[in-house]
């Protein structure tokens, strides 16, 4: 085996060790947020779902779009979106939560961006029988071939999510203000990505159009969103796309994680 | 086979200093200026080898910021070393910070499971442990409230009860003892004892050198990142206390000539730091007397005297040291460094008592300060000028019932005491 490769594999492993810890602070993660919160987990279904409903009154209004194709479409959108958002900035602050940790134990601190990215699928995989559910009631009960093809798409997504909170982590420790310019950046691409809008509106423009194909998060998205929506498998295209992003930002994150991860404790 | 080497290990630690945000400097930030970070680098091990196997017991000693928490976490393995070779094996249990690293919005119970997590338990392993961990902290029902109620000593307890639940092979302490109360501290040094049975390397960090030369075999006496001293616990442990009173110079500072041949003189006696570390007196005698002993050492100020018929005063800024009725002192404080249970020292007044060459016993009452080096501003009994600095013995007792073995007094002040009469007479 080569020794990168033995390397990454050895880590992976010492990050399997501590699982029992890192499961438990997904739980605790969750635990908190709604600890005492009189809708508890509903809230995380609410917010995209009331989201869901004010554009549909919006677009409905203005645009004249039909609710029922609509809707499913934006829900599907705001599921992937918040799964993205809630990584990278839930991944701004994860080692500095975690000081306390890292300064006692040596420890693969791959496990804390993992922990944030756990706790956005976790958001991620409640939303998803009920849009799910949705589709099959407005269009038809997605093909077999397309739940296989989703599966691959959410391990895709998943490692995305936990590439990129690694990176915003890292990058948040050297520079504090990187969360602020993230959330500023991320509400850019939200415009930019055919989530509350069809694609074919930007596919309409030249700057549009351009726009589009060089945004890896609108092919992810189509990666989800087809399977779903539309019953299909995404194209091949798609799937080049969001796999050559997706390993971008996995090996960008490893590299990284490889040169800083030691250093790390005294940056906190 | 547990196993720590250090080869020429180099530590360098990046502290990042921001500059304060000026009006001006957020324009030119806004204009894409660069906003001024400065990084200073910190060297805080140099050069540092060592090579422990099984069976060793090493203590680390040096003054505060030699870099004796740091060779702790290096070895560890949480600081990386930045040259030089590192090698670690066997079980790492490590006892600093210990109160760090909780969530604070779990139970008692909860914070068990995640920290015992992070030691390598699993639920399975850990089943059988639990109830255990839970009695040793004596929490009872608080371990069903959330750890943000819990007061300092009680997180405490249970920091100490889970960390020390397995028998590790490397077992690291950086001075455990400081929190707690006194029934639980007992408690933990005896857990600490019997894991120094089966522990196959400890090292341990502490400025309480009693315990240190109880326990451990080796010193290392750490001073600027660089081992200073390797050696049997006694012989390094001799040389660190010998080097505590240094003396660069001895200058007499005042003469008293009082009625009839009563005459004395003031002197003071500058450390390497520069500072005062103590006054001393040439009484009626014509022998030279301690008179005040600045133990901490890092104090350095305006000598004052004030001289009222036959009684002279010392003042170093504006803080009375030192008192002489006819020669002999009346009030100042003496050389004794009294190591006292951190906890305790709020809780009972102690009492020094001095024995001279011919064991004759002096007491000296008065009250310790707080602080983990308890300085100790005891007054003379009238008679002490005759005290004789050559040989005491001092004990400490406390007035409270405390276990008085808890309590050391280390026995420098003889040294220094020597030295110092050596140096000005």
């Amino acid at each position: 085996m080569p020794p990168r490769l033995k390397a990454v594999t050895s880590y992976l492993n010492d990050l399997w060790k501590f699982r029992y810890f890192w499961m438990s602070m997904v739980r605790v993660d969750l635990r908190n947020r709604y600890r005492r919160s009189f809708l508890g987990l509903g809230w995380s279904l609410l917010k995209p779902i009331s989201m869901t409903a004010v554009m549909c009154v919006v677009f409905s209004t203005l645009f004249q779009a039909n609710i029922w194709t609509y809707g499913p479409f934006v829900l599907v959108g705001m599921t992937f979106w918040g799964f993205i958002t809630e990584s990278v900035i839930g991944g701004c602050l994860t080692f500095h939560t975690a000081e306390g940790y890292i300064r006692q134990i040596k420890v693969p601190l791959a496990m804390f961006p993992l922990r944030v990215a756990l706790g956005a699928g976790f958001h991620f995989a409640i939303l998803l029988p009920l849009v799910v559910v949705l589709v099959s009631l407005v269009h038809a009960v997605p093909s077999m071939a397309a739940l296989l093809a989703l599966t691959a798409s959410l391990i895709m997504l998943f490692v995305l999510g936990w590439s990129l909170a690694i990176l915003s982590g890292l990058v948040t420790v050297a520079f504090p203000d990187m969360k602020h310019i993230l959330e500023l950046v991320l509400q850019v691409v939200f415009y930019l990505t055919p989530i509350i809008y069809p694609a074919d509106v930007l596919r309409n423009q030249r700057v549009g159009d351009f726009l589009l194909s060089i945004n890896p998060f609108a092919y992810l998205l189509e990666l989800v969103r087809m399977p779903l929506i539309d019953g299909v498998v995404a194209p091949p295209i798609d799937y080049a796309v969001g796999l050559v992003f997706t390993l971008f930002c996995a090996s960008l994150a490893m590299l990284s994680l490889a040169r800083v991860e030691r250093r790390l404790v005294f940056w906190l | 086979m547990a196993l720590i080497e250090l080869d020429g290990a180099n530590v360098i630690f990046p502290i990042v200093r921001e500059k304060g945000l000026t009006f001006k400097e957020f324009i030119i930030s806004l204009l894409g200026g660069k906003r001024k970070t400065r990084i200073t680098e910190i060297h805080a091990l140099r050069d540092v080898s060592l090579s422990l196997k099984d069976g060793t017991r090493l203590g680390i000693i040096g003054h505060n910021g030699a870099g004796k928490s740091t060779l702790l976490r290096t070895m560890a393995g949480i600081y990386p070393i930045d040259s030089g070779h590192c090698r670690i094996e066997g079980h790492i249990c490590s006892l600093f910070d210990i109160t760090l690293g909780f969530e604070r919005e779990s139970t008692g119970w909860d914070n068990i499971r995640y920290r015992a997590y992070l030691q390598g338990e699993t639920p399975q392993s850990l089943e059988g442990k639990i109830e255990e961990i839970a009695e040793f902290s004596e929490l009872g029902d608080f371990l069903d409230v959330p750890i943000k109620c819990y007061s300092a000593g009680m997180v405490m307890r249970l920091a100490f009860a889970i960390a020390t639940a397995n028998a590790p092979e490397i077992l690291l302490i950086d001075e455990v003892f400081g929190t707690g109360d006194l029934a639980f501290r007992t408690k933990a040094k005896e857990r600490i004892t019997q894991m120094m049975d089966s522990a196959k390397i400890i090292v341990m960090v502490g400025h309480d050198l009693a315990s240190i030369e109880s326990f451990c075999d080796t010193v290392v006496w750490m001073e600027h990142g660089q081992v200073r001293q390797i050696g049997p616990s006694r012989e390094v442990l001799a040389s660190y206390q010998q080097s505590a009173c240094k003396y660069v110079s001895a200058e007499v500072v005042a003469r008293y000539q009082g009625p009839g041949d009563f005459n004395m003189y003031m002197a003071r006696l500058i450390d390497v730091s520069g500072g005062v570390q103590a006054q001393i007196a040439k009484n009626v005698e014509g022998k030279w007397q301690v008179l005040c002993w600045n133990q901490v050492a890092k104090r350095s100020g305006r000598l004052r005297f004030d001289v009222m018929g036959t009684s002279l005063k010392l003042y170093l800024d504006n803080v009375l040291l030192a008192e002489c009725v006819d020669g002999s002192l009346t009030h100042g404080s003496v050389g004794i460094r009294a190591m006292l249970p951190e906890a305790s020292f709020e809780r009972f007044a102690a009492r020094a008592v001095a024995n001279d060459d011919n064991r004759r016993i002096h007491p000296l009452s008065g009250n310790l300060l707080g602080g983990s080096w308890v300085h100790h501003f005891g007054t003379f009994a009238k008679d002490s000028d005759r005290w004789s600095p050559a040989k005491p013995e001092l004990t400490l007792s406390t007035l409270a019932d405390v276990d008085s073995t808890d309590v050391s007094v280390s026995c420098d002040v003889d040294l220094g005491a020597r030295d110092a009469y050596r140096a000005a007479a």
